[in-house]
């Protein structure tokens, strides 16, 4: 990944120009735009979509509410647990996320080829690939 | 990184479970280091150099 004679000097530098927190500040605001994007759905009893504004409120305030939560419930996994397994489910974790995000980037490409995937089945991709993601770091190490 | 940890657990006849529990974490976790697939925390590094009272740079080597 260095490639030719820069080196590692050039990838650093490249790697240095990336600030996490205004990439993560990004990703919070692509996130929203998301929500807001998002198909509302019709709601069952009445037929008819529900009102965008209350539901992108009511879905960034659980979003809020549910990640401060999983905050707290990480906090009080990495006092208990060996930090060894801390890290392997933390290493794993990121390997769902990405395999996650792809696998619905690429079923929404193959719109027109494959049926749209429901929220359950990518509930199913998200913690079949949290689990795969802890095994590889397990067999193969965190330093791997 | 390397580390000593294995050769200085066989000098004291040590089992990896005798160290994990001394270490008060799991034995897969003292065989991880040992083979070099996971580096401790620092907390825990303190805790094996505390152990067997050394430095941590006397048990983990750069590289």
């Amino acid at each position: 990944m260095t490639g030719g004679k820069d080196g590692p000097g050039l990838w650093r530098k490249l790697c240095r120009l990336i600030k996490p927190d205004w990439l993560f500040a990004l990703l919070l605001l692509f996130g929203i735009g998301l929500l807001a994007l998002g198909d509302p759905g019709t709601s069952d009893s009445l037929g008819s979509p529900a009102p965008l504004f209350p539901r992108l409120l009511l879905l960034i305030g659980i979003v809020f509410f549910l990640a401060l939560f999983a905050t707290f419930g990480a906090a009080l996994d990495r006092r208990k647990l060996d930090d060894y397994y801390f890290q392997l489910m933390a290493n794993g974790a990121i390997i769902a996320v990405v395999t996650t995000l792809f696998t619905n980037m690429i079923w929404g490409m193959l719109d027109d080829l494959l049926p749209a995937l429901s929220g359950d089945e990518l509930a199913g991709a998200l913690i079949g690939s949290w689990s795969l993601g802890y095994f590889f770091y397990r067999f193969r190490g965190l330093n791997a | 990184m390397k580390n000593r940890l294995k050769v200085l657990r066989a000098e004291r006849n040590w089992s990896q479970a005798d160290l994990a529990d001394q270490l008060k974490v799991s034995r897969q976790s003292v065989n991880a280091i040992e083979t070099g697939k996971y580096d401790p925390s620092l907390p825990l590094a303190f805790k094996i150099a505390d152990l067997f009272e050394m430095t941590i740079e006397q048990i983990f080597l750069p590289g």
